[in-house]
Formats: structure tokens, C-alpha cells, sequence
């Protein structure tokens, strides 16, 4: 069953590698080379030291501002969700900051704060949090009060009830959030290095593009998706069994 | 005095007085039940007695102190609710050592209890693997495993089948004898707490307020269909027919399926 799932996942994957070097055959044209050529650009970048540095800065500001991102909002969609008065107030502001585009909030951040990391980091968080908040709030509303109500009979210690009957009914909306806000953040972070950061992969993408290296592109994209699905294989997905195997 | 001393002058939700000039006391180790017509606020009683809801005008003392002033010991209180309301992601084992001061250091005490109710073989198993039956002794592990002076009791066994209830009324029992808390049982099943208790309390519909305090005059052990109970459930509906207008009405529908 497990195996079945897992060749299932590979094979249409490898699928898609094969249509893609059907099309670069057929098409036979420096605009889309080989996955081949592609896997060679992926070598040396790698051997050169180049790849895994930027790699390994645009992978800590994705997690700098994930992290920051998942706990801002989830404070504030549980707030939301719990004081109705606070909730009606702060709805605009969230409705507003679902809708500003990306790029407004990443060029206000860079002219405010300077080009700095700091600058990158809170605006890629900024651009993550409001979509937090509203799956949170969603979940801090559905909380089921007749079990916070044992806890309070019983006196469960604050954190032991936060711990063991608060947080666990917020955990399908934690994961939820985390997940669709890795693949937000991944696809921010590239356009704030690209604007302001003088390393990173994005800022190796606008490199390479200038010079109209679709290879090397490629070759970055690939190492990219494959950290992203390491990344959704290793962690998260084992995360949500953990988080939900009650459920049986 | 000692035991539990409960006076509740007032209770309102919004404009409307649910209960108003209740007053009784229980001894420690007694076991009360409370009966009344449904909407009668036995779940409200309970509730202000657990200190779940502090709204409202009165006060609820255990040995002439505040029940649940600041500093006040957990152990106290067990309670068990109309559903078994168990952590759907805990296991039955960590379902029952949660409510403990010390998880892990009265651990064992968790298993031991869990053992006597019968538990023994699905201390891992999550609620959702559970029956209703075993997950009301789940429930009810969990509230004498805080080994308290005071269980609070909302209808615990409403809705299972007959041997089922029994099987944990048998078991309530046996664990009360054993540990002696003082219980306040709310049932609309008047059979139910003349089958379990020392003494009944029979509350008015709402604005509730106890209307008659009766000593049960059975020997233990007694049995829930057995003719003592139907026979002292007729003497009583025929000494206060209209005190207990409000419990005859389920009474009837329960009475019509007992055959003797």
C-alpha cells in the first residue's frame, strides 16, 4: 500500500521529466535545453561551492520568516477567534492586508527599512501572516468549549491545558497554514532577493537571466523544487501523521 | 460545618432566574442525588458548584471555606459530564493521568485504576476506539483518579443501554464505597437515584429550588429494576403527586418499558 503510494509519486514525477525531454528533443533550441544538460549545470554548480551558498541563504530566510510568519499569526488568529470585539475590529486591517499585492509590501519594506536582510524577511512575513490568521481564526473558533471546560474543572495548569487540550484542536489549521504558507514564502522570498539582496537564489535567477542562462535557471529551479519536496517528504508530511494518527 | 454547604440566592441568564433560594448541605462521603424536570439548571447547579460559572449571587463552601479560592488544591473536585468528553488525540491512559498533578509520577496510579475499571487491555487505545460504555469508565477513572472530596456527576449514564449502566453504576458504587467522596449526582431518572443514593433532592422546575429532601430508607446493595425501587417510586409519586409532576412526565415514558 505505502510502496504503491510511493511509485505513484515518483513515477509521475519521472513523467514529467520525460515529457520534458521529449519536448527539448522535438523543439531542439537553446530556450529549453535538456533535462540531461540541466542535470550536468546542476553539477558544477554544486561542485563550485556557488549553489549550496545561495541555497543555504535563501533556505534560512524562508525559514527565518516562516517561523516568524506561523507565530505572529497564529497569536493573532486566536485572539481573533476567542473576543468577537476584537475580531470585528481588526477585520479590515486583514482584509486589506490580504489584498495589497506582494510587491507593494516588498518595495515599502525596502524603502522604510533599508536594503537589509531585516528589510527581506519582514516582508516576506507580512505578505504570510493575514493568510495565518484567517486559517487560525478559523480553528480558534471551532475549538470545542465542553473540553476546555474539563480542563478548568480539573485545574489543569495553563500550559499543560495549552499543551494537551487547546493547541491539539488547532493542529488541522497549523498544518494547513504551514503548508500552503511554505509555498507562498518559498515564491516571495525569490522575488524580495531579486529586489534587494545581493545573494540568494534569486538574486542568482536575475543574474543568469540577464545573461539569458536558461540552463543554469533550470538548474537552480530543480534544486530548489527538489529541497521544497525533501522538505514536504521529511517533514511535514510525517509531522501531520504524528499530529494526527488519533484520528486512526 | 464539615462537608459541602451550598446557598445560591440567585442565578440569572440575562433577565431570566434560573435558580433562586437554593440551599442544601451534603456530609462528607455522602452520595446525593439531585432530580428534577429537565431545564430545572441541575447542569447550572453543578456548574456553579464546580466553579465553572462564578456568575451569580450565593456561595458554595467546603468545611465553611470558599470552595474554590485562590490556592485551593485541585485534588478536590472530580467531575464526570453528560458525555464522556475525552481528549480525542490522548490515549485512554494519558486521558486519565492528564487531570493528575504529576503525570508521570502517578503514572502508575492512573494504570492501577484503569486495571479496576476494566481498562487494563486499552491503555494506549484513543477514544474513537473506545465503545460509549468504555469511554463513560474512562471518564469516570479519570475522575476518581484525583482522589477527590467532592464528584460532581451530570447525568454520566444517560443514554447507554440497561446492562451497560448498571455495569457502571456497580462500578461507581464500589469505587465511592472505597474512597468515600462526596457525591452530587443529577439525574432526571428518579429509579436511577433511588438506586444509588443516601439521599434525594427534588428540585422545582425553573426558578429551581429544592422542593423536598428525601432519605433513601433502602438497604445497599439495591437493584435498579428490583420491586423496592418501583414500589418506593409509586409511595412517593403518591405522597407529593404534584412536587413531582415535572419528574413523572419522563418517569411514565421509563416506567411503561419495566416489566416485573
Amino acid at each position: 500500500m505505502i510502496s504503491r503510494q510511493a511509485l505513484l509519486r515518483v513515477g509521475s514525477l519521472m513523467g514529467l521529466v520525460v515529457l520534458w525531454a521529449l519536448v527539448a528533443w522535438v523543439a531542439d533550441s537553446s530556450v529549453l535545453p535538456s533535462p540531461w544538460q540541466v542535470l550536468m549545470s546542476l553539477g558544477r554548480h554544486t561542485l563550485s561551492g556557488e549553489l549550496p551558498f545561495h541555497l543555504a541563504i535563501t533556505l534560512w530566510r524562508v525559514l527565518v520568516s516562516f517561523l516568524l510568519a506561523m507565530c505572529i499569526g497564529t497569536l493573532i488568529g486566536i485572539v481573533m477567534g476567542r473576543y468577537k470585539t476584537l475580531d470585528i475590529a481588526m477585520d479590515g486591517p486583514l482584509v486589506l492586508g490580504l489584498n495589497i499585492p506582494a510587491l507593494v509590501m516588498i518595495i515599502l519594506c525596502y524603502i522604510w527599512l533599508g536594503l537589509t536582510d531585516v528589510a527581506a524577511i519582514v516582508a516576506v512575513a507580512l505578505n504570510k501572516i493575514p493568510t495565518v490568521i484567517v486559517m487560525v481564526r478559523e480553528g480558534a473558533r471551532a475549538v470545542d468549549l465542553r473540553l476546555l471546560e474539563v480542563a478548568q474543572a480539573y485545574r489543569l495548569p495553563r500550559l499543560r491545558m495549552l499543551r494537551q487540550v487547546y493547541l491539539p484542536q488547532l493542529y488541522p489549521y497549523l498544518m494547513a497554514a504551514a503548508r500552503s504558507g511554505l509555498a507562498l514564502i518559498w515564491k516571495i522570498v525569490l522575488v524580495v532577493e531579486l529586489l534587494g539582496r545581493s545573494n540568494g537564489v534569486g538574486f542568482q535567477l536575475h543574474i543568469y537571466f540577464q545573461f539569458f542562462d536558461i540552463t543554469s535557471i533550470l538548474a537552480y529551479t530543480l534544486a530548489f523544487a527538489g529541497v521544497v519536496l525533501l522538505i514536504e517528504a521529511l517533514i511535514m508530511r510525517p509531522l501531520e501523521h504524528r499530529l494526527t494518527r488519533w484520528r486512526g | 460545618m464539615s462537608g459541602l454547604n451550598v446557598r445560591i440566592d440567585e442565578k440569572r441568564f440575562d433577565d431570566v432566574s434560573v435558580v433562586r433560594d437554593l440551599a442544601f448541605s451534603a456530609q462528607n462521603g455522602e452520595f446525593l442525588a439531585l432530580v428534577g424536570p429537565s431545564g430545572a439548571g441541575k447542569s447550572t447547579l453543578l456548574n456553579m458548584i464546580s466553579g465553572l460559572d462564578t456568575d451569580f449571587v450565593g456561595s458554595v463552601c467546603w468545611d465553611d471555606q470558599p470552595l474554590y479560592a485562590a490556592g485551593q488544591s485541585p485534588a478536590h473536585l472530580g467531575m464526570m459530564f453528560q458525555e464522556p468528553r475525552l481528549m480525542p488525540w490522548l490515549s485512554t491512559l494519558d486521558n486519565v493521568s492528564l487531570v493528575l498533578s504529576d503525570p508521570h509520577a502517578e503514572r502508575q496510579r492512573a494504570i492501577a485504576l484503569l486495571q479496576e475499571v476494566g481498562l487494563g487491555d486499552v491503555l494506549e487505545a484513543w477514544p474513537s476506539q473506545l465503545s460509549g460504555g468504555m469511554q463513560r469508565r474512562v471518564s469516570l477513572a479519570r475522575a476518581f483518579v484525583v482522589a477527590p472530596r467532592l464528584l460532581l456527576m451530570d447525568e454520566p449514564f444517560v443514554s447507554l443501554d440497561m446492562p451497560t449502566g448498571n455495569r457502571l453504576r456497580d462500578l461507581l458504587l464500589a469505587l465511592w464505597q472505597r474512597d468515600r467522596p462526596l457525591v452530587l449526582f443529577v439525574t432526571h431518572d428518579l429509579r436511577e437515584a433511588l438506586a444509588l443514593a443516601d439521599r434525594v433532592l427534588f428540585l422545582s422546575p425553573s426558578p429551581s429550588r429544592v422542593m423536598l429532601d428525601y432519605t433513601v430508607p433502602l438497604e445497599r446493595p439495591r437493584r435498579l429494576e428490583g420491586t423496592d425501587i418501583a414500589r418506593l417510586q409509586e409511595e412517593l409519586f403518591r405522597q407529593h403527586p404534584d412536587l413531582l409532576s415535572g419528574v413523572l412526565a419522563t418517569q411514565e415514558a421509563v416506567a411503561g418499558g419495566v416489566k416485573e
